[in-house]
C-alpha cells in the first residue's frame, strides 16, 4: 500500500429551484416542495481531483434525520423518495482531474402522502477487495443531501422554538450550555448560531460561541443543541442570548443563567423567552441610530442646499449676475444706502 | 456632495452585482403536466463543493484475537481522511456518517459472521482543522490535539461519527479508529468486512 496515493471525490450541486434563491439551504442541498405528480430535474457534478482514475457509482440512497442528526443509511438503502428519484449515470470511471455531471430526477407520484422525506446522491467509491482476508476494507461516499417536501398546497412553513436552556459543568470541567429546540414547523431545520454572555459579574460580555453543530430537526422533532463555552468562564450569572438559524428563518431567545461549580452538575432548566429578532437592541439600537443619522444629515444637505439656492435666487433677482458670498454682502449694503 | 453621491451609487452597484451572480441558466426539462411552475425554474450554482479524501487501497489490518471466556477486541487504526468544503456558504453543515455491512467468517468460521453492532468507530486524531467547528459525540473537536472521542456503533443504518459546520470554505483531517468486540462464543477463523464513511 502507498500511503501517498489518495483518491478524492468531489460532489457539488449545480442548479436549484429560482423560487429558493435567498435560501442558503437550497444551495447546498436538493431542497424542494411539491406537489403530488410534480417531476425535477436537477445537476450534479463529481470531481475526481486525484492523480489517478477511479471507478465509482452513482445512486439515491436513503436517509433519516433522527436524535438531531441527519443520517446516511448504509449501501444502496431504498425508501420512499429514493424510489421517486433516478440518477444518470448509475457508474462510471473518472480519469485523473475528470468530471461528470449526473441527472437526478424525482417524479413525485400523484398518490402520496404530503410530508416531507429525506434521501443522498451519492458518489461512492466502493471498498477495494481486501489483498488479504483479515483485512477491513474502507469505502468512502459524498453526497448532496434531498430535502423533499410533498404538499397539495403552499410549501409547509419553516419554523422552529428555543424551549429552554440549561447551564452544565461536563465530567470533565468544561462550561457547556444546553438548549432544547422544537421544530413547529413542517420543513426538517437545520441549526447552526451562536450564543452570547453578557450582564455577566461586573458586567461581563463573553461570546459568541458556536453551536455545536450538525443539529437536523425533523418535523414536530425536538432536540438538544449544545454549545461548548470556555473553561475559564465565570459562574455567572449570565444573561444568554441563543440566535439560532436554518435556512433564511431566524429564532432567539434568553435566559439567566448561573453555571454550577461541581463538575458533571446541571443547574435547573431555565425556560427561554422568545426574542423578537426586531426586538434585539443591540442590533436594532445601532441600525436605527445609523439610519436616523443619515436622514438628519441629509435633511441639513437638503436645507443647506435650498438656503444656498434661496440666496443664489435673490442675489440674481438682484442684479441679474451670479455672486459670490463677499459680493453678495457688499451688494446688500449698497441696496440699503 | 458629488463623492457622498458616487459612494451611494457604487454601493448599489455592489448590490446589483451580488443578485446577478446568480442568474437563472437551467430551464429544466422533464415535467409532463401537473406540476407546479416555481419548481422548474431553476437557476445556475456557483462555488466549490463537498470532497473526501482517503488513501487507495485503505485496507486495515485488524490483526489476530485468541478467543476466550470472557471475549476479547482489536483494534486499528483507519488511514486519515481528508473532508474538505469548498461550498461556500456562510455557514454550511455536514455529517460524517459510518456504516458496515458487518464481517462474515471464511475459513474455519465459514458460514458464521459478527454483526455490525459488534464494532465501534471514534476519532482518534485531527491533524488538521482550518474554518471548521467540528463536534463528535465526545464533544466539540479541539485543533490539532491528539483526542479519543466517544465510540459510536457501527450498524447497517449508519451513524454519525462527526458533525460540522464551515464558514466558507475550511477542511479537517482525522484519524478514525475501529474496535471489533468478539463474543466468547464466536467460532474461530478469519473474518472479514468493510466500513463505508459517508459525508453529505
Amino acid at each position: 500500500m502507498k500511503p501517498a496515493e489518495r483518491e478524492s471525490i468531489s460532489i457539488r450541486l449545480l442548479d436549484a429551484s429560482a423560487a429558493r434563491r435567498d435560501d442558503p439551504r437550497a444551495r447546498i442541498y436538493i431542497d424542494d416542495n411539491l406537489k403530488p405528480g410534480a417531476t425535477i430535474v436537477r445537476h450534479i457534478e463529481v470531481s475526481n481531483s486525484a492523480s489517478r482514475a477511479v471507478s465509482l457509482r452513482y445512486y439515491a440512497d436513503a436517509a433519516t434525520v433522527a436524535k438531531g442528526s441527519f443520517t446516511v443509511a448504509a449501501g444502496q438503502t431504498q425508501n420512499e423518495l429514493t424510489r421517486w428519484m433516478t440518477v444518470t449515470p448509475a457508474a462510471g470511471t473518472l480519469p485523473p482531474q475528470g468530471h461528470v455531471v449526473l441527472t437526478v430526477t424525482i417524479k413525485v407520484p400523484t398518490d402520496v402522502q404530503p410530508g416531507e422525506r429525506y434521501g443522498v446522491v451519492l458518489a461512492d467509491v466502493p471498498p477495494a477487495r481486501p489483498t488479504r482476508p483479515s483485512q477491513l476494507a474502507v469505502g468512502a461516499r459524498v453526497g448532496i443531501r434531498v430535502y423533499l417536501s410533498v404538499s397539495r398546497r403552499a410549501e409547509p412553513v419553516t419554523d422552529f422554538r428555543i424551549d429552554s436552556l440549561t447551564a452544565l459543568r461536563t465530567k470533565s470541567g468544561q462550561p457547556e450550555v444546553l438548549s432544547q429546540v422544537h421544530n413547529t414547523g413542517g420543513r426538517a431545520v437545520d441549526l447552526s448560531g451562536t450564543l452570547m454572555l453578557d450582564h455577566g459579574p461586573g458586567g461581563l460580555r463573553a461570546g459568541p460561541y458556536p453551536v455545536a453543530l450538525g443539529t437536523t430537526l425533523g418535523v414536530g422533532q425536538t432536540a438538544p443543541v449544545a454549545i461548548p463555552l470556555d473553561r475559564q468562564l465565570p459562574a455567572g450569572p449570565w444573561r444568554a442570548v441563543l440566535t439560532l438559524a436554518s435556512g433564511s428563518v431566524t429564532r432567539a431567545a434568553q435566559g439567566m443563567l448561573l453555571f454550577p461549580t461541581a463538575n458533571g452538575v446541571s443547574s435547573p432548566v431555565v425556560a427561554a423567552k422568545p426574542l423578537s429578532i426586531t426586538q434585539r437592541r443591540s442590533i436594532v439600537v445601532p441600525v436605527a441610530g445609523g439610519l436616523l443619522g443619515l436622514l438628519a444629515l441629509a435633511f441639513l444637505l437638503f436645507l443647506l442646499l435650498r438656503r444656498r439656492r434661496k440666496d443664489d435666487d435673490d442675489d440674481n433677482a438682484g442684479n441679474g449676475k451670479p455672486s459670490a458670498p463677499t459680493r453678495s454682502r457688499v451688494l446688500t449694503a449698497s441696496r440699503h444706502s | 456632495m458629488r463623492h457622498k453621491k458616487i459612494t451611494i451609487s457604487v454601493a448599489t452597484l455592489a448590490l446589483a452585482g451580488c443578485g446577478l451572480l446568480a442568474a437563472p441558466a437551467f430551464a429544466a426539462g422533464g415535467c409532463t403536466s401537473n406540476c407546479s411552475a416555481s419548481t422548474n425554474v431553476t437557476f445556475a450554482l456557483s462555488g466549490a463543493g463537498l470532497s473526501i479524501s482517503v488513501p487507495s487501497n485503505a485496507d486495515v489490518d485488524l490483526g489476530t484475537a485468541t478467543t476466550n471466556v470472557v471475549g476479547t477486541s482489536v483494534t486499528g487504526s483507519l488511514h486519515p481522511t481528508t473532508v474538505t468544503d469548498t461550498r461556500g456558504q456562510v455557514l454550511a453543515p455536514w455529517t460524517v456518517t459510518v456504516s458496515s455491512s458487518g464481517f462474515t467468517g471464511s475459513g474455519a468460521a465459514a458460514g458464521h459472521s459478527l454483526a455490525a453492532g459488534n464494532a465501534t468507530m471514534y476519532l482518534d486524531t485531527v491533524s488538521t482543522l482550518a474554518n471548521v467547528v467540528a463536534l463528535a459525540t465526545g464533544g466539540l473537536l479541539p485543533t490539532s490535539a491528539a483526542l479519543q472521542a466517544t465510540p459510536v456503533t457501527l450498524s447497517s443504518g449508519g451513524a454519525t461519527l462527526l458533525a460540522g459546520t464551515t464558514t466558507g470554505s475550511g477542511t479537517i483531517t482525522y484519524t478514525p479508529d475501529i474496535s471489533v468486540s468478539i463474543p466468547a462464543a464466536t467460532v474461530a477463523g478469519t473474518y472479514s468486512g468493510a466500513v463505508t464513511q459517508t459525508v453529505s
